[in-house]
């Protein structure tokens, strides 16, 4: 169970990183872009930050606990 | 005198003069060299050698052979017009590269331990060895050609296009592909994938001296985003709204497809089974993680930017965004006229990695997975030369096909390839994960994902409710694939249950 936890996770940062909450272009701006490029951006350096800690320390969750191979 | 020597202008926006085409041309003889260094450091005559670099490949090698891979000739081109055209919803972009890195950590860490056990060279080795039913392993590696082979073909269209267009028409379409062709097959063929991951390192490096001077560019000399707003906002308003329901849900459909297409590459397998050791990997892939925001994000961001500067380009005008935003900055800053040929450098390199790396892939699959079974008892020497061969055949029809097909329609259907290359995922992430599940369902699944991609693509809408046809596919691959499983274990137990 934890390891499919740690396995979709990724997939459920990449659904919010889309800026579903944003509908109306609200004037505001941040480095010359609106607030809802804004909020992606954080979302993808979010992504790449959560990535990193994933490959760094749950590589081997993914890996399996047993690593037996496939022949029959 | 010195910068028109390099630089010319074009109606295309920026072609180069005959100091930047020698620049080119030095360019390109270097990659020779570096094949044939890549050829003097091959330890053996095995196909381990020659398609995985002897397994061999330390951190700086292994990250820039996977960027320079990863990133195309389309990542410099095609991202920025469509940035041009898109404005900031494109952006999706930037994820949709990262979301690969996703994609690599669900299957990557067990199939390396496994490939360095068992020796695999290909994908098909992972298959045949998981599944032992040869129909799963043929239609597996037949779509992986398949994409790959369009993959090529594609790059190799643009590759011809992009050197007639920075040769000012000088160089004719036919020759830069003949010759580009030609100069790839020879590393390729003297060094295998040694020299095909030495080479990347150079295009990478130039890839990335090359983003340098394009951020550097837009921050310092252009004032960033908001140094462009008020001139962005009156040409394009409509770029600043958020995407509608409609873009949001492609906007995911983008990514995922990215998320379970690219993450398939079977030139990207391969560079996983080549790291030194699991430590490299990581370490690999954890940089990659960052690397769509020094990339992807500064090339969404030049053809943003360019709206305001050229703010009634047509669409075929604006596939060569980069090119205008080139000759402009080379008119206003000519003290770094040198960066304009390594910029086009940078785009040739990006599309030649793109190029060698799928090349080299498709021969070692059609002689491991084809040839190599069919003739089991032959030695590395043989299959060496059978590799060598393949890559001479597969570049001669991809050559005389691009030569013949540049202006066909047909080119429809050579754009498919995540969407056909995303079905082989559900084999290689549950194979990895799930032990229970067995090859009949994961053929069957492979089989109709892969036709109802292919016919969805080729209809008029095929993004039906702003899902890409590769996704709806992968979503009845998995489907079939889960229901048969779990039909077959009630037939065989007599219960689902007793399927765990």
């Amino acid at each position: 169970m934890k390891r499919v936890f740690y396995l979709l996770l990724p997939i459920a940062f990449l659904v919010t990183s889309v800026p579903w909450f944003f509908v109306k272009n609200n004037e505001n701006r941040l480095f010359g872009m609106p607030d809802w490029v804004i909020y992606s951006l954080i979302g993808a350096a979010s992504f790449a930050i959560l990535m990193t800690i994933l490959i760094g320390f749950f590589w081997n969750i993914s890996s399996g606990e047993s690593d037996d191979d496939f022949s029959k | 005198m010195k910068v028109m020597m390099i630089l010319a202008n074009s109606s295309n926006g920026y072609a180069l003069g005959n100091g930047g085409l020698a620049f080119i041309g030095l360019y390109i003889l270097t990659l020779i060299v570096i094949g044939w260094l890549g050829h003097r450091a091959k330890k053996e005559d095995s196909l381990e050698d020659h398609y995985l670099g002897g397994r061999a490949f330390g951190f700086s090698v292994l990250f820039l052979t996977l960027y320079a891979t990863q990133y195309s000739g389309n990542s410099f081109m095609g991202f920025v017009g469509k940035a041009y055209r898109g404005g900031f919803p494109v952006l999706y972009t930037v994820v949709a590269m990262m979301a690969v890195i996703g994609g690599y950590f669900i299957y990557a860490p067990r199939l390396y331990r496994l490939s360095r056990r068992k020796k695999y060279v290909t994908l098909g080795d992972y298959v045949q060895d998981r599944f032992s039913f040869r129909p799963l392993t043929i239609l597996l590696v037949l779509i992986g050609i398949f994409g790959l082979g369009n993959y090529v073909l594609t790059n190799l269209l643009a590759l011809g296009k992009l050197a007639e267009i920075v040769s000012g028409n000088r160089i004719d379409f036919n020759y830069a592909v003949i010759a580009l062709a030609v100069v790839m097959l020879v590393y390729e063929t003297m060094g295998g994938m040694r020299s095909v991951a030495w080479t990347d390192v150079t295009q990478g490096v130039i890839l990335l001296i090359s983003l340098g001077f394009i951020a550097f560019a837009l921050f310092f000399h252009f004032g960033g985003p908001g140094g462009v707003a008020e001139s962005l906002e009156s040409v394009r308003p409509d770029i600043w709204d958020p995407p509608s329901i409609k873009q949001k849900i492609t906007w995911l459909s983008s990514v995922l497809l990215f998320f379970f297409g690219i993450s398939m590459y079977p030139h990207a397998i391969q560079r996983i089974y080549a790291a030194k050791d699991e430590k490299t990997l990581r370490r690999s892939l954890q940089v990659m993680s960052f690397m769509p925001l020094f990339t992807t994000f500064f090339l969404v961001l030049l053809g943003i930017m360019a709206i305001s500067i050229f703010p009634s380009l047509e669409r075929v005008e604006s596939d060569r965004t980069t090119l205008l935003m080139l000759g402009k900055l080379m008119n206003e800053l000519p003290a770094l006229a040198i960066m304009g040929p390594l910029l086009v450098a940078a785009v040739i390199a990006a599309t030649m990695s793109t190029i060698d790396s799928a090349l080299l892939a498709i021969s070692s699959m059609v002689t491991n997975d084809f040839y190599r079974t069919k003739y089991p008892n032959s030695n590395s020497k043989t299959l060496t030369r059978v590799g060598k061969m393949t890559s001479i055949i597969v570049m001669l029809c991809v050559v005389l096909l691009t030569i013949k097909l540049q202006d066909k329609t047909i080119w429809r259907l050579l754009e498919i390839k995540l969407e056909v290359l995303a079905q082989i995922a559900p084999a290689v992430m549950l194979g990895t994960q799930i032990r229970k599940i067995g090859a009949i369902p994961f053929f069957i699944g492979a089989l109709f994902g892969t036709i109802l991609a292919v016919y969805l693509t080729m209809t008029p809408n095929s993004k039906p409710l702003g899902v890409h046809a590769g996704l709806w596919g992968l979503g009845l691959n998995l489907i079939l694939v889960f229901t048969i499983h779990i039909f077959s274990n009630v037939r065989r137990t007599g219960s689902p249950s007793l399927a765990k």
